[in-house]
């Protein structure tokens, strides 16, 4: 009886959860209507249609890993792949100033198009300490 | 007590395959064994290197210095603590006889490099073509390797770096030294010293494959007796020093 009892609190407290993280996405993940979570929505555009490596959807999940990857070849083993390189994203990526000037979302920054994403998720964006944001700077 | 023993025997069969599957992919995308790619590393075989001619180095340019500076984005200073890839140092005073010289000094490549011997993160490496870096995503700013370098070639990173340079990424707590402009060297090119020194007119940088026997410095190593700096500490330098006294 007593298990009984526990088993109808956890689906409870589950169900509970799962309610709340609905209403939590539905207030504050489609904004408007719009199918795409509020941080990719107040985004600048990117330059290119679309990325060039993979669809963005995928791309969003996988690009720390595909980065890591090309880090380790490109850094330590000299084969780098000017397609995975850091620069090439910052090609594409990097806001014109104009972009700058307009400011998205809470950050008017060089690489608003990550840190919209990274702020969003509060996950630090450190490879701009060091790597350059300058789209034009690969010859 | 009854159901352990059938779960003791399970755990064996259940670890072994989650290893397999953990083998073949630990998410769509993400590897646990990443296949390496069938083509070599860079440069297997070549091993970079430079040959100074003192006798054509003057003692008042700093061309090379200048280029190095524009290249990899290094600020200017003379205070101690400055970052300095390459200066110009100058040996002897010349006031007896006449016989001062003034030669570039930068992170000399070794062979047995002794910076890459003590880190403690392998953020030191030396690639296959002979090229000593460092791997700033492992460097701890520990700055050992500092400590080790008998030719006080490697610089720390005390402050936030503000112009970042696209051709070589540096960042404040990590060590720095010469890539012998590698990012150059991957696309063909030669370090931006040696093209600046030649376009001065002096040619007293020459660089090429010391594995190659028909390379420019091979010739030129054949022509000009070079030594290493302290050649007696056995670290075989891939910078070489001709005119040196």
């Amino acid at each position: 009886m007593r298990r009984k009892r526990r088993y109808a609190w956890v689906a409870a407290g589950t169900a509970a959860v799962v309610a709340a993280t609905g209403l939590a996405l539905a207030l504050d993940g489609v904004p408007g209507g719009d199918t795409r979570p509020a941080a990719v929505a107040d985004r600048p555009e990117p330059r290119g249609d679309a990325c060039i490596h993979e669809d963005p959807e995928r791309m969003r999940r996988v690009h720390m890993d595909r980065l890591h990857t090309h880090q380790e070849q490109g850094v330590r083993e000299g084969r780098s792949d000017p397609d995975w390189d850091l620069q090439s994203c910052v090609g594409c990526h990097a806001a014109p100033e104009a972009q700058q000037a307009a400011g998205h979302g809470s950050s008017s920054d060089e690489v608003a198009f990550c840190a919209s994403c990274h702020e969003y998720a509060a996950v630090e964006l450190d490879c701009f300490q060091c790597h350059s944001t300058e789209p034009e700077g690969r010859p | 007590m009854s159901d352990e023993q059938p779960t003791r025997v399970s755990r064996r069969r259940v670890l072994g395959g989650a290893a397999a599957l953990a083998g073949v992919s630990l998410a769509p995308g993400l590897f646990l064994v990443q296949a390496r790619a069938a083509e070599a590393d860079a440069g297997s075989g070549v091993r970079w290197g430079l040959l100074v001619d003192t006798t054509r180095c003057p003692g008042d340019c700093e061309a090379c210095v200048d280029a190095c500076q524009a290249e990899n984005g290094w600020p200017a200073g003379e205070a101690v603590e400055e970052p300095q890839w390459i200066r110009k140092v100058v040996v002897g005073t010349g006031e007896r006889d006449g016989a001062a010289q003034a030669l570039p000094v930068m992170c000399q490549h070794c062979a047995e490099p002794p910076c890459v011997s003590v880190c403690p993160t392998h953020a030191s490496f030396k690639r296959h073509d002979g090229i000593v870096l460092v791997d700033k995503h492992r460097c701890i700013g520990c700055r050992y390797c500092m400590m080790a370098c008998p030719f006080h070639a490697r610089s720390f990173v005390h402050a936030p770096v503000a112009e970042r340079s696209p051709n070589h990424p540096r960042g404040k707590g990590t060590v720095e030294a010469c890539t012998l402009c590698v990012h150059r060297i991957d696309r063909g090119e030669i370090p931006a010293c040696v093209e600046r020194c030649a376009q001065e007119g002096h040619a007293a940088l020459i660089f090429g494959d010391l594995n190659d026997p028909d390379s420019e410095i091979r010739r030129a190593l054949r022509e000009r007796t070079a030594t290493p700096l302290r050649g007696d500490l056995g670290l075989d330098p891939g910078v070489r020093y001709h005119g040196l006294s």
